[in-house]
């Protein structure tokens, strides 16, 4: 079993490796470097600032290093570590060998390490982004960034939000299919509902960033003027992508770190957590109510007060579901009998620090209040109390709690004590300082300040506790490789906690369960405690390797019930070569080379061609025994499988992103100035409606196609006619991008009415290539009457296309016919 | 799926309620509504008031055909659904309170024009009301900061 | 709500020097508008520490006590979770969509309108009159004290932000936008403002001084001006 789901020898093993506890270990190490990186650019902030007129870094440099500190700490350390614990925990908690896309998730770690490598480079060739973490338009357009800074910025974060989408559509279909036989919905561990929130919340919240991203870098790139007042764009409208996606990022970077309090926290406290529905219910509401909320960090830009109240009141709302999480915990506590080991010295920690941060945010969230506060120190303090609260010490917590998983040996408690007792105390001196100095009128990101501003002390108490702190982490990377290196081996579940993950011998091996176990209530191992011992000696579901396959269960969303083998993919270095490719493509763009980015995209398209040409090796298996007298089909046998999900919410993830970019044609059409625009697109309708009917027709095709009961030759028949029709409509599209748009740099309405032709053409081109796609596999004989994910698939794709080539021409046709 | 979707149905009805309230307010602006009167208010307001009623009766409904609903094959997820669908409405009722509360629309929306010092006119948008609330003695005398060193240690 | 304030401000008075003085301090307010926020923030502040002090007292007495009883539900999340924050957040929020209200720049009759024109990195000021006539000021703006006073907020560049904390909370300059702040000094003073919003290299260096005058001296500024 073993040398199925480890990785290969040598080099090639290293890097071609996919498997779920090798990437998950990658991402939290490599997150924890850029974490130290970011505390260092903390250490160098705060040296500047300790006293009044210091001369230790000039202006350029210190915009340079807390636009860094910020963009690292969020994107490079945050984000990835949350990945990383999910990739490494979930399959583990939820009785499963790897996660749905094992491809996908080490695609999404080189993404990340490359992405994240650009922007710190970057700082050592002094060309550092330095507007600021939310990059404000205007001063991050060329006139004002005229250098490569802004570039970096936006090229690198987004190469490393490709790793973070890939993350959310994995991380949903792991935890909906890819559960224990019997594991119920309503059964789940709290941590894998945790997750799935956040990964739906990441679905839909980065795409309206990743959409600004592209229109700001079309902007400095080939001046079309999204954000340029001057000409029909307005500079809030960054203003509201970066935040529609930069508030529920707070929720996204704080709910799996309450996931950990609510697994950690009840195993400390030798109870079981209180009020386990409500909980869901406290996070389904934060998960939502979250996206209404992001107006509040634009509460002193001049919108209108009705419109800040909505915000407000939605802001005030949301502490509610995070009261009722904080009062389960407390009663958990109450209820239980609880030791102070250090994990829950942590979660202490947490509680401190944490209530404190929602307190202050309950403060910004009244309109008035904002009005003096918003862009003071007193901010800075508060949003370090939150993300230090709410994600670092759950984080730490959960650090001392699983270390004893990832590397077999017991912790030090006392240097951890010591360790933790320094990032509290300093943490607190830091901030709390900056607190005050925030209400004595100190502004942010101001590198300097005389002494006649009465800051002097605060600021010196505030660096000092920083360094309190930077000893603090240093200690705690000691305490953890003295625990790896000399740590005493740990027996099999240190905590006696009654969780999955400590269902397995420690360290864990490579494919967790030897035999997949069936669980029928919400602490297996608790029921159980020979369960682990039971698992080895291959009594579960699976346990008998066959062919040299990679094989986990696949089952129903809801009550858990097995539906199918899912056959997962071995190592490759399919996902390295197009990580390279798709980092080709950026660098491309950065260095100003434009024309080699198509060749780039190309290489990408010709990757991820022979990837989902390898995914089934296409022959049919029929039922096959899954151990405890059960016959199942594999998953390209059955209806529902990994794909079709994963590609049903990369649907959901690129539709917010459509979405968001029809928010932006509107937003400027009502708000901005200089509309209407000088010259509307051509009004003739002709065009754009024979390529409607034409897609319309061709998805009646698709719907034949993908017909239970057809013949392979009726669906190569209905398929050809899809590509028939896709071809019509893609060049009609392109003809309408090519003559009927006025010019993009002229106004802001040309260029967004641009951008919408060129995604309706994409996404005609891409449903080409799905479809195209789906006609070689036929040819291949890889499609049969079971198997046709790949058919519904590319139907799936036509029929997006479908509705955004519809949505486009009504947005931009009928007020061009009406004018 | 679509038990999951029912789960957090009131929630997302409150989000499509929310987005009506916001848009609406702000194509309100844009056209100038709180201008127009209609009886004792303007246009602006009776339209987003009626927006904000319509909304919270939708959800009101919702909850009551959740409350009523059949058992589902998991009983955690209708008591979600029936949870979700009673809080959306409440936070409906919550976040839209400002339609009544608030001014519509921002001076903005309103073009700036000049005119003489002491002379303000009651353009359109703004609503014409008595001054603010005049100066009260205790701010300054305990803390103004007078004769601050300035500017030469200040700029 | 005077009593309050006055008792406040006694304490801010005896707490030190350091304690809530200082040219840019949002904490002595110098008109009505900082005032309410002051206000406002004390109240928070007060309302703050007693939950704080709530939920850890509880957290610490889940220590001390070690029953090992069940948890209400009906106590612990409906009670303590549910109806505790949501009574306190809708006083509040009403609370602060009043004042906000109040502090909006509803027209009057005698609110003066000066023009503030944001640039990379010094502020000019020019008061708004009927004939075009007004001398601009650079770094300094002259405002009647007692009186209303409309900032009209405006940008030629990047985003910057009117700031003077002891008169008013802040507000953005746009470019492409009009923006309007009311604020009032309530006595004769000189005020302390900064651009709140990073504007680029010389951020830190963009601060300007606001010169509140007695009906006399305002009327030799006018006077100046024309």
């Amino acid at each position: 079993m073993h040398a199925i789901w480890d990785r290969g020898p040598g080099l090639r093993g290293a890097l071609g490796t996919v498997n779920h506890s090798d990437v998950g270990r990658r991402f939290i190490i490599t997150a924890f470097v850029f974490f130290c990186i970011g505390r260092v650019l903390a250490m160098l902030i705060r040296t500047q600032l300790a006293t009044p007129g210091s001369a230790f870094v000039g202006p350029a440099i210190y915009n340079q290093l807390f636009t860094m500190h910020g963009s690292i700490m969020m994107f490079l350390f945050a984000i990835p570590m949350i990945e990383g614990l999910a990739f490494y925990m979930l399959p583990k908690l939820l009785g499963a060998r790897d996660m749905a896309f094992p491809r996908l998730s080490a695609f999404g770690y080189w993404c990340y390490l490359f992405g994240g490598t650009i922007l710190v480079l970057s700082l050592f060739f002094g060309v550092a982004p330095d507007s600021g973490w939310f990059m404000y338009t205007p001063l991050s357009s060329k006139p004002f960034t005229p250098g490569i800074n802004a570039d970096v910025w936006l090229i690198g974060v987004t190469f490393v939000e490709v790793s973070a989408m890939a993350a959310a559509i994995e991380i949903m279909v792991s935890v909906l299919k890819l559960r224990a036989p019997g594991l119920r919905i309503d059964r789940m561990p709290l941590f894998a509902w945790y997750l799935l929130v956040t990964a739906l919340m990441m679905l839909i919240g980065f795409p309206p960033l990743i959409l600004g991203s592209i229109l700001l870098e079309l902007e400095r790139a080939f001046d079309w003027p999204f954000f340029d007042p001057n000409r029909g764009g307005d500079p809030l409208l960054w203003q509201h992508l970066f935040w529609l996606f930069g508030h529920p990022e707070v929720y996204i970077i704080f709910l799996p770190a309450a996931g950990v309090v609510s697994t950690v926290l009840p195993v400390m406290a030798r109870t079981r957590i209180i009020g386990y529905g409500w909980i869901i219910a406290a996070i389904l509401a934060l998960a939502i109510l979250s996206f209404g909320l992001w107006v509040h960090h634009m509460f002193t830009t001049g919108i209108p007060h009705m419109a800040l109240g909505f915000f407000s009141a939605a802001s005030a709302l949301v502490a509610i579901p995070t009261g009722i999480q904080i009062f389960a915990w407390i009663g958990t506590i109450w209820a239980g009998r609880p030791e102070l080991k250090l994990p829950m010295l942590h979660i202490l920690g947490f509680f401190v620090v944490f209530i404190i941060g929602g307190l202050t945010g309950v403060m910004l969230a009244m309109v008035p209040f904002n009005w003096q506060a918003h862009d003071t120190a007193f901010v800075t303090a508060h949003l370090h109390y939150v993300l230090v609260g709410g994600f670092v010490f759950p984080m730490l917590a959960g650090a001392v709690y699983w270390l004893p998983h990832f590397t077999g040996r017991q912790p030090i408690e006392r240097l951890g004590k010591a360790a933790f007792w320094l990032i509290f105390i300093g943490f607190n001196l830091t901030f709390l300082m900056m607190h005050m100095v925030g209400l004595l009128g100190q502004p942010r990101r101001i590198y300097s300040y005389p002494e006649a501003m009465g800051w002097t002390w605060y600021n010196l108490l505030a660096s000092f506790g920083s360094f309190i702190m930077a000893f603090g982490f240093a200690l705690f990377a000691l305490d953890v490789a003295l625990q790896i290196w000399l740590g005493r081996h740990t027996q099999r579940n240190p905590w006696r906690a009654g969780t999955l993950e400590w269902a397995m011998p420690l360290p864990a091996p490579s494919y967790n369960f030897a035999s997949l176990p069936s669980v029928s209530d919400f602490e297996p191992v608790t029921d159980d405690p020979q369960l682990a011992l039971k698992l080895a000696c291959g009594e579960g579901f699976l346990g008998e390797p066959r062919h040299g396959w990679r094989e986990t269960m696949g089952s129903h969303m809801l009550t858990g019930r097995p539906e199918y083998i899912v056959l997962l993919p071995g190592n490759t270095l399919l996902p390295l070569l197009t990580a390279v490719m798709t980092g080709g493509f950026f660098v491309s763009i950065l260095a100003g080379v434009y024309a080699l980015a198509p060749v780039f995209l190309v290489a990408v398209a010709i990757c991820a061609w022979r990837w989902a040409w390898t995914t089934t090796n296409g022959k049919n298996f029929g039922l096959l025994d899954a151990g405890h007298e059960l016959a199942l089909p594999v998953h390209a046998e059955a209806p529902g499988s990994p794909g079709h999900w994963g590609s049903v919410f990369a649907i959901v993830a690129d539709g917010t992103l459509f979405a968001t970019l029809v928010f932006g044609y509107a937003y400027l059409w009502t708000i901005a100035g200089g509309w209407p625009p000088p010259a509307l697109i051509a009004a003739s309708p002709i065009g754009g409606i024979v390529a409607l009917a034409v897609l319309a027709g061709a998805s009646l095709a698709a719907r034949k196609a993908t017909a239970v009961r057809a013949t392979l030759t009726e669906r190569r028949r209905f398929l050809w006619m899809m590509t028939g029709a896709q071809v019509v409509a893609l060049a009609l599209l392109i003809h309408e991008t090519a003559t009927a748009i006025p010019p993009p740099s002229s106004h802001a309405y040309a260029a967004t009415v641009m951008v919408l032709f060129v995604y309706a053409a994409f996404h005609v081109a891409l449903a080409l290539l799905l479809t195209g796609f789906a006609l070689a596999r036929i040819r291949a004989g890889f499609v049969s009457d079971q198997r046709t994910v790949d058919v519904r698939v590319a139907a799936m794709w036509h029929g997006y296309a479908l509705a955004v080539t519809a949505v486009v021409l009504l947005a931009t046709k009928v007020p061009a016919m009406l004018a | 799926m679509s038990a999951l979707l029912r789960a957090i149905g009131g929630w997302l009805a409150w989000a499509v309620g929310f987005s009506i309230l916001y848009g609406l307010h702000g194509v309100a602006c844009a056209l100038g509504w709180p201008a127009i009167r209609i009886g004792p208010v303007d246009l602006q307001r009776l339209v987003l008031a009626f927006a904000w009623i319509v909304s919270v009766g939708s959800i009101a409904a919702w909850t009551w055909l959740q409350w009523r609903a059949a058992p589902g094959k998991i009983a955690l997820l209708d008591w979600l659904a029936r949870g979700s669908a009673a809080a959306g409405l409440f936070a409906m009722v919550i976040s839209g309170l400002p339609v009544v509360l608030s001014a519509p629309c921002g001076t903005d929306a309103v073009p700036w024009s000049r005119g003489t010092i002491g002379m303000v006119g009651c353009s359109n948008g703004t609503r014409c009301r008595p001054a603010a609330p005049s100066a009260t003695p205790e701010h300054g005398e305990a803390l103004a900061v007078r004769d601050m060193v300035f500017p030469e240690e200040f700029g | 709500m005077l009593i309050w304030q006055r008792a406040v401000v006694g304490v801010c008075s005896l707490v030190a020097l350091a304690g809530c003085a200082g040219p840019l301090s949002t904490l002595a307010p110098g008109g009505p508008s900082a005032g309410a926020i002051a206000n406002l923030w004390w109240v928070m502040l007060a309302g703050a520490v007693a939950i704080f002090g709530l939920t850890t007292g509880l957290l610490g007495m889940a220590f001390l006590v070690r029953n090992g009883g069940p948890a209400s539900v009906r106590l612990w999340i409906i009670g303590l979770g549910i109806a505790f924050p949501t009574t306190v957040l809708i006083v509040l929020l009403l609370y602060g969509l009043v004042i906000g209200e109040r502090l909006q720049p509803v027209a009057a009759a005698d609110v003066v309108e000066i023009e503030a024109i944001a640039r990379q990195w010094h502020w000019r000021f020019r008061p708004v009159l009927a004939d075009g006539r007004g001398q601009e000021t650079i770094g300094v703006l002259h405002i009647p004290a007692g009186r209303p006073v409309d900032v009209i907020v405006r940008s030629e560049d990047v985003i910057h932000s009117f700031w003077v904390p002891a008169l008013a909370g802040k507000m953005d300059a746009i470019p492409g936008k009009t923006n309007r702040l009311r604020l009032v000094a309530a006595q004769p003073g000189r005020y302390g403002g900064v651009c709140a919003e990073f504007c680029g290299i010389g951020h830190s260096g963009n601060r300007f001084l606001v010169i509140a005058h007695d009906p006399a001296s305002w009327a030799g500024v006018l006077a100046a001006a024309s």
